[in-house]
């Protein structure tokens, strides 16, 4: 059997490494670019199961423990590192805090361990920051964050070593139908012909899976963030200022570099490679009134990401209707990276079980949209 | 504290005016320096050669480009860390610290964030070197609104370390030395009221909608120019070998910046590695700084550079050794000397010819990269061109990109000369101007313009010596009609104009 995925990022080269591991010998990735070319290498690095729906919190979480368990592992003697730093959502305002609170029990409800904290033990967990602007805040012991570049390479070596090939610079520029089978794609360097055929495109796959017809309600948003150079570390967890519009972050990564992004208004589709001047000074104005050292620090790069999302938010995942081997993992709505060693597993047991042994993923199929299933958030905040 | 002073005070053809005494402290310790001096400059010639340990493997490191394009002398200055100490200037009173791996949080910052300012321009050149300076000069002379952008804290780049004579006409300002040369246009250019200079400043962006971001101490700019000519030259390539980030392990322009424009020896003993002309120059000056120079290495198995360089430090009995290279510098805290190789046809060493020699300099003189970032960012097309150094954009005869209104003149555009540098930077602004300016000052620089190119082209690019940047240039020059189809198929991330 062979197995063909569209896509090296973080959902290519987990599916490629779940099925490897399970035993297909003969797996090929497909990627237009470079390995992690995509929202992957452009991504935060963060990984949290401290959402508002059962889907995405059941999935996180058995995602978070196979981030642990690899990087315990074979891939983490390649260098794939996670680091349980947690996330810190910051309250400028006292009503925010009820807000965190309201959170906390639905959260802690379905097994997140996330908490309310006070002003000094969120001191002890962030201490640059200046805590005179915070009303409170919500820690997420849980999470936590993996370089991108060390998972990207720990999984290419894993990945080769296991048999599996990746076929960089290979734009896959249509899928080939016969019936309802897949049988090949066909690329810039030629066919290739597969018995399955896996989408993990990103933002590539609504345009690819039109040309076999089929429609998938993504829109690319063009996400924007910035590194400094790299310090000693000054603190773990991943810090949002929950009550600035457009909702400031910084998480200085395991690399050292402090990584800010900040959401601005964007038209879906504008490109990648047109940055925005207004967008440093306005991610840095928060950040920088919590943070006062950012006024000394070095920006280093500034680069645009897309969020693939969907209506609802959450990932289409697995098989679609009218194909009988075709499968699905794009969609993750700026939550594709933490999700990866699930997505992974599920669409591998999708593949060569019939079924994924975690249900909820099973409510994530294309299908949802044209049923109106779309998934319910149990809490919708702010 | 060392008690060593490495200043040339006696100096054949240079004359070292020093400025009024500084004094600052240097971990702690309380050390004198020059105004005008780098830190840099300044705590080498007192005999410091580490100026911090490496990130992970605490690795000594010192100065290596001089110029602010590599990161090998971040120091904390008054409590910030990764402080390019190259391009600062020594102030009475502060304090610099050798940086110990990663860099420390900040522990001072400014207490107001930095403050913004719109800039108008109609023409923004970013890079104050030979090609960036006569830009300037060119189009400001036709009247328009120029803002000139550089990282360091004086404009003439390059120049004000070349100490050799120029060639040509007294257009191409034939018979001045290059710092001469750097004086004489800054100084017409301090007399042009619509010229505004901002020193110690990056130019760090193109954006949407034709924005350029500069961000200059405390303060950050954006301007939208109607033309921007970027001639932000090039950086030292560097050379893979065991102990090549020791102390004494130098650019070829470092060093000189370190003796023609701050009188500073780099060294005792010098291993020379390249002879090409930067290798063969920066010898003969070493030489006249009073500095020893064991050998030139060259791993090709003709000499690279002119006859007539060749031929002066020979005289001097200088050995060049072809078909050589290093393969390794040892030492603990600063080069104590180098292991020599010989090579086959294939450049492969050849076992058993290894040989040390001692030095406490080493020189890599290996060639130029272009430093053509801001372009790739803006997406101009771009060509890998080995003749001219590296990665390149595409332009037209007139040296406009396929961002529209976005010019490239001298390294910036491929690695040649200072004179080819003043020639094409005048050329992107009298075609800027042919655009710009009204009537018949518009046809008269497209005139102008005209002849320039001919010039360039037909007489002054037809010399032997510049017969490889030519074969370079040639590559990375396309017609109007290709580049529009470039545009097509390539569109930029912003276009001026």
């Amino acid at each position: 059997m062979k197995i063909v995925i569209v896509g090296a990022g973080i959902s290519g080269l987990f599916t490629a490494y779940s099925l490897a591991k399970m035993g297909v010998r003969d797996v090929v990735v497909l990627e237009k670019r470079y390995v992690g070319y995509g929202s992957t290498g452009r991504c935060a690095t963060g990984i949290r199961a401290s959402f508002t729906s059962e889907e995405h919190i059941v999935l996180m979480k058995e995602s978070i423990r196979l981030w642990k368990e690899y990087s315990e592992g074979e891939l983490g003697r390649y260098g794939l590192n996670f680091v349980q730093g947690g996330y810190v959502w910051l309250a400028r305002k006292e009503e925010t805090v009820d807000t965190f609170r309201k959170l906390v029990a639905l959260h802690n409800s379905l097994g997140v361990p996330t908490r309310v904290i006070d002003r000094d033990e969120l001191r002890s967990l962030v201490p640059p920051l200046n805590t005179n602007l915070v009303a409170g805040a919500m820690h997420d012991p849980m999470a936590g964050k993996s370089y991108v570049f060390t998972t990207l390479r720990a999984l290419m070596k894993a990945c080769r070593e296991l048999g599996v090939r990746i076929a960089t610079g290979t734009e896959v520029r249509k899928l080939i139908a016969r019936g309802s089978r897949i049988v090949a794609a066909e690329t810039s360097k030629g066919e290739v012909s597969g018995d399955i055929f896996v989408i993990a495109a990103g933002a590539g796959s609504r345009e690819l899976l039109k040309t076999v017809g089929i429609e998938i309600p993504t829109k690319n948003i063009p996400r924007h963030i910035l590194t400094t150079e790299p310090y000693q570390r000054a603190f773990e967890p991943l810090v949002i200022d929950w009550d600035t519009p457009g909702v400031p972050y910084i998480v200085q990564i395991i690399e050292g570099n402090f990584f800010i992004g900040r959401d601005i208004e964007e038209e879906p589709e504008q490109s990648i490679y047109s940055q925005r001047i207004d967008f440093m000074p306005k991610a840095l104005k928060p950040i920088a009134e919590l943070f006062p050292f950012i006024k000394a620090v070095r920006v280093l790069r500034y680069w645009i990401g897309y969020y693939v999302a969907t209506p609802d938010n959450h990932p289409i995942y697995g098989p679609v209707n009218n194909f009988d081997n075709l499968f699905i993992a794009t969609g993750f709505s700026g939550h594709g990276y933490m999700m990866g060693p699930v997505t992974g597993k599920i669409i591998a047991e999708w593949i060569l079980e019939g079924r994924p042994s975690i249900p909820q993923a099973e409510k994530l199929t294309l299908d949802r949209f044209e049923r109106g299933a779309l998934v319910r958030e149990l809490a919708v905040i702010g | 504290m060392p008690p060593s002073d490495r200043r040339i005070w006696d100096h054949p053809i240079l004359v070292f005016e020093r400025g009024k005494k500084v004094r600052f402290f240097f971990e702690g310790v309380e050390v004198e320096a020059y105004e005008g001096e780098s830190v840099a400059a300044a705590l080498y010639a007192i005999g410091i050669d580490v100026f911090s340990y490496s990130a992970k493997l605490g690795r000594p490191r010192g100065p290596f480009c001089m110029i602010g394009k590599c990161s090998s002398c971040f120091m904390i200055v008054d409590g910030v860390p990764n402080t390019r100490t190259c391009v600062e200037l020594v102030r009475d009173g502060m304090r610099v610290e050798r940086q110990r791996g990663l860099a420390p949080i900040p522990s001072t910052t400014p207490p107001e964030g930095a403050e913004e300012e719109v800039l108008e321009a109609d023409v923004l050149v970013i890079g104050g070197g030979p090609a960036g300076l006569s830009a300037a000069l060119e189009a400001a002379s036709y009247g328009l609104d120029v803002v000139l952008v550089d990282e360091h804290f004086r404009l003439g780049g390059q120049l004000v370390k070349q100490t050799h004579k120029f060639f040509g006409s007294k257009e191409l300002f034939g018979g001045l030395r290059g710092f001469q040369i750097a004086e004489v246009m800054s100084e017409k250019l301090s007399k042009m009221s619509n010229v505004r200079v901002l020193l110690r400043s990056v130019a760090y962006g193109v954006f949407r909608g034709g924005w350029v971001g500069i961000a200059s101490r405390n303060k950050l700019y954006r301007v939208r120019p109607r033309a921007v000519v970027v001639a932000s030259g090039a950086s030292e390539q560097y050379l893979a070998f065991p102990g090549n980030d020791l102390p004494g392990v130098m650019g070829a322009g470092g060093a000189q910046t370190l003796m023609n424009e701050f009188g500073v020896r780099p060294g005792e003993k010098a291993l020379v590695v390249g002879s090409g002309n930067v290798g063969l120059i920066v010898s003969y000056q070493l030489l006249q700084a009073g500095v020893k120079v064991v050998a030139i290495l060259e791993i090709m198995p003709s000499i690279g550079g002119w006859f007539v360089h060749a031929a002066k430090v020979r005289r001097y009995g200088v050995p060049i050794m072809t078909s050589h290279t290093i393969s390794a510098a040892w030492g603990s805290e600063r080069v104590e000397g180098a292991t020599i190789v010989k090579v086959d046809e294939r450049f492969n060493p050849i076992p058993g010819s290894e040989r040390d020699v001692e030095c406490d300099l080493i020189l890599i003189s290996v060639g130029l990269a272009p430093d053509a970032r801001l372009l790739a960012q803006a997406r101009a097309v771009m060509r890998w061109v080995p003749e001219l150094g590296g990665p390149v954009p595409l332009r037209t005869i007139d040296l406009e990109t396929s961002v529209p209104n976005m010019y490239v003149a001298g390294d910036a555009s491929g690695i040649e000369e200072a004179t080819s540098a003043m020639i094409e930077g005048r050329i992107a602004a009298l075609s800027i101007v042919s655009k710009l300016a009204e009537g018949r000052r518009g046809v008269e620089a497209a005139e102008k313009a005209k002849k320039l190119v001919d010039f360039l082209w037909n007489e002054y690019r037809t010399s032997p010596l510049l017969s490889r940047a030519r074969r370079g240039k040639e590559k990375a020059t396309v017609s109007h009609e290709e580049m529009e189809k470039l545009r097509r198929e390539f569109p930029p991330a912003a276009s001026f104009g």
